[in-house]
C-alpha cells in the first residue's frame, strides 16, 4: 500500500493492515466475504440450474438495459444537484412523476386536435418537451422552497424540506389525478417489436433507450462545452469563489435544479412508455433507484450517472434469474427490488466512491 | 529558559509525505519534539505546516512516512485512536461545538477518561455518578486555568473569540494528552492576549507536564515560549534550531521575504510584522 | 455535520412591494391555495362534516380561515393606516374569492374531469353554498364573502394586542369544541352528574350554533381576564410553562378513562407513536441520524412477538408476551447492528437513502414467497394473544394504551439518562462537528452505532407493542409513511426533545386520526407542516432545553 510496506525493514502488508486497522474494518471485511460469498455461490447455483436460455438472458438484459438508461436520468439529477450543493433532492424521483403525467396529458391533448394521428413520429418529441417543462419547472419551485432558504447554513432543514416536498407532491398529485394507475397512450408506431439476433425487442424499449442516450448525451455536451456548463463546474468546484469571479450563482443553481428536473422528467415519459401505465406514487421509489445508480456511479460524476444506471439496470434485470434462482427461492422476480436497494447497500459497503467517483467525504474544510 | 531533557523524542516524524491528487502539499518532513518542550513551527503562508499538522492528528492520511508517539506508531491509524494516544489539538479557525456550553465542550474532551459503561449510566450506578461528578469539577477547574471560570454556562458560540480559543484549548487539555498541537493560538490576538497566552503556555508545559507544538506567526510568542522552532518552506522543513539560531538564519528571513537571495538586514526586525494568517491559507488547509 | 454552520456568505433577500401590490399578491396566494383545497378533493371532502350544525362545514371554515389570514396578513404588514389597511384586506379577500370563482366557473364550462379528477359538478354545487349553480349570484358571492372574511381579518389584526389575542382565543376555542366534538361530547357523557349542558352544547357532529357564540364569547373572555391576572401578578414564564406541562402530563394520563372507546383508540395509536419518537429522538434528536429505514426494525419487533405469542400455524411458540418482549428487543437491536455498520460510514444526506433502502429490503423480503412459508407473505399471521398482567388479560384499548405509554415514560428515562452521560455528549458533539469529536477521541462510528442499535432496540419494542394491541401484523403495516410519520412527529415536536415527540405525536397522530374526513389528506399536511415547519420555526414546537443557554456562573460552578 504505502511505501513503508514495502521497505524490507517494514513488516509485511497483513502486519501492515492489521496495525492500521480497527474492529470496524474487521468487520467490515467479514461482512465484504459474506456477500460476496453469497453472491458468488447463487452465481455458481443459477448458472448450473440452466433454468433459463441464453435467449432468455439477452432479452433480461436488453430490458436491463433500457430500465438502466432511465435510471441514469434521473441519476443525472442526483448527481448534478449533489456536485453544486453537496445535498440530495430527495423530492427528486417525485419530480419524474410530475413529468411523467404530464407527458401524460400532453398526449391527451395532442390526441385531441389531431396531431398524434396526423403526425405519430412527431408526438414523441413533443410529449417528451411536455415532461421536460413540467420536470424543470417542479425542479424549480423545489429549489426556491427547500434550498434556497437554507443555503447559507448547513442543518438539516434542506433534507427535511425535501422530504416534505416529496409527500406534497404526491399527495397533491394523488388528490389533483386520482389513486387509479392511468394507461399511457403509444403513438400507433411504438405497439409493434422489432427482430435482431434472433430477438425480439418491443419497440417503446428501443425507443427509450435511443432516447436516454440523445439526451444524456445533449446534457454532457451542454456541460463540457457551454458557458453554463463552465459556471456549473466552477460553483461545483467553489461557490464562493465563483461568486466572486462573477457568476451568477443562485441562477447556476436555478438551472442545474432545472436540468435536473427535465432529465427527470424525460424519464418519467421513457419509463411510462415501457411500462404502459402511471401512478401518482411510482416517483418515490424509482427515485431511490435513481439515487443509488447516481451513487453506484460515483455522485458528482456524469459519466458515472450513466454507468450506474446501466449497471444497476442490469444487475436488477439479470440478478433474480442469476443469483437468486442460484438458491432456489420461488418466485425470485419479486426480490427484483432487493437486488436495487442491495446494491445501493453494498456500493457503501465495497465501494463508497463508487465505481468512478470522488470519495465521499472530500471536501469538507 | 527551561533545559529541554535529552530523552528520547516524544513526537517523532520521518519523510512525512502528503499529495492532494497531483499536488504535493509536504514532503520529506522530519520533525523530532522533545518531550516536555515547546516546540513551535513557523514558515511563510502555503508552506505546509497545518497540512504537516493535519498528518501527525491523522485528520488527513498521510501519503507516506512514519510518525511514531514515544515509540508507539501512530500514523495511518483513524483520528480518534491517534487522539487516544495522548495528542490533542485546536484549529486554525477555531472548532468549538458552538451549541454547546463551554462546560459542556469541556466536558466532551473527557471522554476518553470517563469509564462507565452504557448500563452503569441508564442505571445511575454509584460509579457512573462520581464519575460525572469529577468530571464537572475537572472540568471548571480546567476553565479556571485556562482563565476563563465564568464562561461555564456560555453557549460557545455566543462567546467572544479569545474566550473561544482559550475554550479550544480548555477542551483539549482536559483529556489529559501527552502532546497538544496548536495551530495558529495567538491569531488575532493583541499585545496583551498574546502576553497572557504565552504564560498559559508556559504553564501548560510546566503545572500540567505537557509537550506543546504550535504552528505561530506572531514571533513575539514564538520567541518567548519556544525552546526549538522548525521553519517550514514550500512544502518541506527549510531549517531547524534554537530561538537564537532561527533569528539568525539568513535563510529564514529570505524565505519570509519572498526569496530574494542575499537579502540582509537586522536579523529579527523583518520577522515582526507578521504576516496575518489569511483565510486563503485557511482554504489551502 | 454540524448544525448551524455558516457554510457561504451566500444569501438571499426579499424585496418589498407597494403595499396595495402586496395585498393583491397575498390575495392571489390565498387563491391559489383555496383553488388547491379544492381541486386536491378536500373541499368536497370536508364539506360533509359539520363544525357548526347546519351552518358551518370543515371546508367552509378551512376556506374562510384562509382568506381570514390574508387579510389578517395584510393589515399586520404596517405599513399604511388604518383605513388604507382595511382597504388593502377587502382588496386581497375580493382578489382570493374571484380565484375560487374562477374556478367554479372553469368546472362547469370546461371539462377538467379527465385531468383533474376533483373538478366535478358535485364541487361546483358545494362551491355555490346553495345558489343556482354557477348562477352569476353564486359567482359574485364569493369575491364579497372572501372580501367580508378579509375586511374582518384585517380589522382584528388592527386591534391593540389583547382585542386581538381574546378574538383568536374565542375562534379557537369554537373551532377544537367542533373539531373535536366526539372527544368533548364523551367526556361530557361520562359526567353523569352533569348531564345538562351536553344537550345543547353539541348537535350529532358539531357544535349547535346557539352554542358557538356562546364559546367565542367564553374564550375571548378567559383570554381578556387571563391577560389582566398575569399582567398583575407577574407570574413568570418557566411558572406558566411548567404548569402548562403538568396539565399536559394528567392529560395524558387520564384521556382514555374519561373518554369513549375510539378516543382511547386513537390515544393508544399516539402512545404506540411516541414510543416510537422516542426511539428515533436517540438517533436523529441526539446523535443527528436520519433514519427512513426505522420501520425495519419496528417490523423485526412485531414479527418476533407475532411468532412467540400467536396460536396461528405459522407460530414457532406461544409463550407470554413478557417473554417475547426482551427477545423482539434484542433481536431488533441486533439487526440495527448488523445493518448499521455498512451504512453508518456515511453521513448526512446519504445515510438517508441507505436507510430507506434497508426498510425497503426488508419489507420486499416479508411480503416474497421465498419467506411466505415463515412469515406469511402478504397474509400475515394473525391470533396474537393479547398480553396478560397479573393475570388480567389487557385487552381494551384503554389498558393498551397505558402499557404502549409506560413504555415510552422507559424510553424516555432511558434516553434522559443517556443524554446526560458521556455518550449523549458524544452523540452531540458528533452532530455538531463529527471531525472534531473525532480529534478528542469519539469513536465515531461505534458512537453512531450505538445510538443506531438503541433506536433500533426502542422500534423493536414498539413493534412488539403494536403486535399485541392490533392482534395481527401484516407486511402491509410496515410502509416507509411509518419512518416518515416518526421523523415528522420529531421535526414537528422539536428535534431532541422529550416533551417535542408527545406534542408532535398528539399533533401528527392524534389530530388526523379524530378528523377522520382529514385522514385522507394527512400526508398532503404533513408535507406542509414539514416544510413549514422548517421555514417558520424550525426548532420544533416544543423545542429541546439544550438550544438555551444556562448563564449562571454561580449555579454552574455549585
Amino acid at each position: 500500500m504505502s511505501d513503508a510496506a514495502r521497505s524490507a525493514t517494514e513488516p509485511g502488508a497483513l502486519a501492515e493492515w492489521l496495525r492500521r486497522s480497527t474492529w470496524v474494518d474487521h468487520i467490515l471485511l467479514a461482512i465484504r466475504i459474506g456477500v460476496a460469498a453469497l453472491v458468488l455461490v447463487g452465481l455458481a447455483g443459477g448458472l448450473t440450474a440452466g433454468t433459463y436460455s441464453a435467449a432468455d438472458f439477452a432479452s433480461f438484459a436488453l430490458f436491463g438495459l433500457t430500465i438502466g438508461s432511465i435510471y441514469a436520468l434521473i441519476a443525472l439529477g442526483y448527481t448534478m444537484v449533489y456536485g453544486i450543493l453537496r445535498m440530495i433532492n430527495f423530492a427528486h424521483g417525485d419530480v419524474m412523476m410530475v413529468g411523467s403525467f404530464a407527458g401524460l396529458f400532453a398526449a391527451g391533448a395532442l390526441n385531441d386536435v389531431g396531431i398524434v394521428s396526423a403526425w405519430p413520429l412527431l408526438a414523441l418529441p413533443l410529449v417528451l418537451a411536455a415532461g421536460m417543462a413540467a420536470g424543470a419547472l417542479v425542479s424549480i419551485a423545489i429549489e426556491r422552497i427547500a434550498y434556497r432558504p437554507f443555503l447559507h447554513v448547513r442543518s438539516l432543514a434542506p433534507l427535511i424540506c425535501a422530504i416534505g416536498m416529496s409527500f406534497i407532491l404526491q399527495y397533491a398529485a394523488r388528490g389533483l389525478f386520482g389513486t387509479r394507475n392511468r394507461a399511457y397512450p403509444g403513438f400507433g408506431w411504438m405497439e409493434g417489436t422489432i427482430g435482431a439476433f434472433g430477438l425480439t425487442i418491443p419497440i417503446p424499449q428501443v425507443v427509450a433507450f435511443a432516447a436516454a442516450l440523445i439526451v444524456l448525451a445533449g446534457l454532457l455536451a451542454v456541460v463540457k462545452l457551454s458557458r453554463l456548463g463552465k459556471a456549473m463546474r466552477a460553483v461545483a468546484e467553489d461557490r464562493d469563489a465563483a461568486a466572486l469571479v462573477g457568476i451568477d450563482v443562485s441562477a447556476v443553481i436555478v438551472a442545474t435544479f432545472a436540468i435536473g428536473g427535465a432529465m427527470a422528467g424525460v424519464a418519467g415519459v421513457l419509463y411510462a412508455l415501457v411500462f404502459k401505465q402511471i401512478t401518482v406514487f411510482m416517483g418515490f421509489f424509482l427515485g431511490v433507484k435513481g439515487f443509488a445508480a447516481a451513487i453506484l456511479g460515483g455522485i458528482g460524476n456524469l459519466g458515472g450517472a450513466l454507468l450506474g444506471g446501466l449497471v444497476l439496470g442490469l444487475a436488477e434485470a439479470l440478478g433474480p434469474a442469476l443469483i437468486l434462482e442460484g438458491y432456489g427461492l420461488p418466485a425470485p422476480y419479486q426480490l427484483k427490488d432487493v437486488i436495487g436497494y442491495g446494491m445501493l447497500v453494498m456500493i457503501l459497503i465495497f465501494r463508497p466512491q463508487g465505481l468512478l467517483g470522488e470519495r465521499l467525504a472530500a471536501k469538507r474544510a | 529558559m527551561r533545559e529541554v531533557s535529552t530523552s528520547p523524542p516524544l513526537l517523532e516524524v520521518r519523510g512525512l509525505k502528503k499529495a492532494f491528487g497531483g499536488m504535493i502539499a509536504i514532503q520529506n518532513v522530519d520533525l523530532s519534539v522533545a518531550q516536555g518542550a515547546v516546540h513551535a513551527i513557523i514558515g511563510p503562508n502555503g508552506a505546509g505546516k497545518t497540512t504537516a499538522f493535519n498528518c501527525i492528528t491523522a485528520f488527513v492520511p498521510p501519503t507516506s512516512g512514519r510518525i511514531t508517539l514515544a515509540g508507539e506508531r501512530i500514523d495511518g491509524l483513524p483520528a480518534h485512536v491517534v487522539a487516544r494516544h495522548g495528542i490533542a489539538r485546536t484549529y486554525q479557525n477555531v472548532r468549538l461545538f458552538p451549541n454547546m456550553t463551554a462546560l459542556e465542550n469541556v466536558l466532551v474532551g473527557q471522554h476518553r477518561r470517563l469509564h462507565a459503561t452504557f448500563w452503569e449510566a441508564i442505571a445511575g450506578s454509584g460509579r457512573f455518578r462520581r464519575e460525572e461528578a469529577e468530571a464537572r469539577v475537572r472540568a471548571l477547574d480546567m476553565l479556571d486555568f485556562v482563565g476563563i471560570p465564568h464562561r461555564a454556562g456560555h453557549l460557545a458560540r455566543n462567546m467572544p473569540y479569545g474566550d473561544q480559543r482559550r475554550l479550544e484549548i480548555a477542551r483539549a487539555l482536559v483529556g489529559g494528552p501527552r502532546l497538544l498541537m496548536l495551530d495558529e493560538p495567538a491569531a488575532g490576538m493583541n499585545p496583551t492576549e498574546g502576553r497572557a497566552l504565552v504564560d498559559l503556555i508556559e504553564r501548560v508545559r510546566d503545572r500540567l507536564g505537557v509537550t506543546v507544538v504550535l504552528i505561530e506567526h506572531h514571533m513575539r510568542v514564538v520567541m518567548a515560549v519556544a525552546q526549538r522552532i522548525t521553519v517550514f518552506d514550500r512544502g518541506a522543513v527549510l531549517t531547524e534550531g534554537s530561538p537564537a539560531e532561527i533569528q539568525a538564519d539568513e535563510r529564514v528571513i529570505a524565505a519570509y521575504l519572498g526569496r530574494r537571495s542575499g537579502a540582509s538586514g537586522p536579523a529579527p526586525a523583518p520577522l515582526e510584522p507578521v504576516v496575518p494568517a489569511s483565510r486563503l491559507e485557511a482554504r489551502i488547509a | 455535520m454540524s448544525f448551524n454552520t455558516v457554510t457561504s456568505s451566500f444569501k438571499v433577500t426579499r424585496r418589498r412591494r407597494a403595499p396595495l401590490a402586496e395585498a393583491a399578491r397575498v390575495g392571489l396566494i390565498a387563491g391559489a391555495a383555496l383553488v388547491a383545497f379544492a381541486l386536491i378533493g378536500a373541499y368536497a371532502a370536508m364539506d360533509k362534516r359539520h363544525v357548526v350544525e347546519d351552518l358551518l362545514t370543515l371546508s367552509q371554515i378551512a376556506c374562510g380561515l384562509m382568506v381570514f389570514a390574508a387579510g389578517y396578513a395584510t393589515a399586520r404588514d404596517g405599513r399604511s393606516g388604518p383605513a388604507a389597511a382595511l382597504l388593502h384586506g377587502l382588496v386581497a379577500g375580493a382578489v382570493a374569492g374571484a380565484c375560487l370563482a374562477l374556478l367554479v366557473w372553469l368546472t362547469v364550462s370546461v371539462n377538467l374531469r379527465a385531468t383533474l379528477v376533483a373538478a366535478s359538478p358535485a364541487l361546483a354545487r358545494a362551491l355555490s353554498l346553495g345558489a343556482p349553480v354557477a348562477s352569476t349570484q353564486a359567482l359574485a358571492q364569493l369575491p364579497v364573502l372572501g372580501a367580508l372574511l378579509a375586511g374582518l381579518g384585517a380589522a382584528v389584526g388592527l386591534l391593540p394586542p389583547a382585542g386581538r389575542h381574546a378574538m383568536t382565543t374565542g375562534l379557537g376555542v369554537v373551532l377544537v369544541a367542533g373539531l373535536f366534538r366526539d372527544v368533548f361530547a364523551s367526556m361530557l357523557d361520562n359526567l353523569p352528574d352533569f348531564t345538562g349542558p351536553e344537550i345543547e352544547l353539541f348537535g350529532p357532529s358539531g357544535l349547535n350554533p346557539g352554542a358557538a357564540p356562546v364559546l367565542f364569547a367564553a374564550g375571548a373572555a378567559f383570554s381578556l381576564l387571563r391577560r389582566r391576572l398575569t399582567r398583575r401578578a407577574g407570574v413568570p414564564r418557566s411558572g406558566a410553562s411548567r404548569l402548562g406541562s403538568a396539565l399536559l402530563v394528567a392529560g395524558v394520563l387520564v384521556l382514555p378513562l374519561v373518554t369513549n372507546d375510539f378516543v382511547a383508540q386513537v390515544a393508544m395509536l399516539v402512545a404506540l407513536y411516541m414510543l416510537m419518537g422516542m426511539g428515533l429522538n436517540i438517533e436523529l434528536g441526539l446523535a443527528g441520524l436520519v433514519d427512513l429505514g426505522f420501520v425495519a426494525f419496528f417490523a423485526v419487533g412485531a414479527y418476533t412477538v407475532a411468532l412467540m405469542c400467536s396460536s396461528g400455524p405459522l407460530a414457532v411458540a406461544d409463550v407470554s408476551f413478557w417473554l417475547a418482549l426482551p427477545v423482539a428487543i434484542v433481536l431488533a437491536a441486533c439487526a440495527g447492528l448488523l445493518f448499521g455498520l455498512p451504512v453508518l460510514r456515511v453521513r448526512g444526506d446519504y445515510l438517508a437513502m441507505a436507510t430507506l433502502g434497508l426498510g425497503e429490503i426488508i419489507r420486499v423480503l416479508v411480503l416474497s414467497d421465498a419467506l411466505g412459508p415463515y412469515l406469511g407473505g402478504s397474509q400475515g399471521i394473525i391470533e396474537i394473544r393479547h398480553p396478560s398482567l397479573f393475570g388480567l388479560e389487557l385487552k381494551s384499548p384503554a389498558s393498551l394504551y397505558y402499557l404502549a405509554l409506560a413504555l415510552a415514560a422507559v424510553v424516555a428515562f432511558v434516553s434522559w439518562r443517556l443524554q446526560h452521560a458521556k455518550i449523549g455528549r458524544a452523540w452531540l458533539a458528533m452532530r455538531e462537528d463529527e471531525d472534531v469529536a473525532q480529534a478528542l477521541g469519539i469513536d465515531p462510528v461505534a458512537s453512531k452505532l450505538l445510538a443506531y442499535t438503541i433506536g433500533a432496540a426502542f422500534a423493536g419494542a414498539a413493534g412488539a407493542v403494536f403486535a399485541a394491541l392490533i392482534g395481527s401484523v401484516y407486511p402491509h403495516s410496515f410502509q416507509l409513511l411509518v419512518s416518515i410519520n416518526v421523523l415528522a412527529i420529531l421535526v414537528i415536536g422539536g428535534l431532541g426533545s422529550l416533551p417535542g415527540v408527545l406534542v408532535g405525536a398528539i399533533v401528527l397522530i392524534g389530530l388526523p386520526e379524530l378528523l377522520r374526513e382529514f385522514g385522507e389528506f394527512r400526508y398532503l399536511f404533513y408535507g406542509i407542516a414539514l416544510v413549514a415547519m422548517m421555514h417558520v420555526r424550525a426548532e420544533g414546537l416544543w423545542p429541546a432545553a439544550h438550544a438555551r443557554e444556562n448563564v449562571q456562573p454561580e449555579n454552574a460552578h455549585a
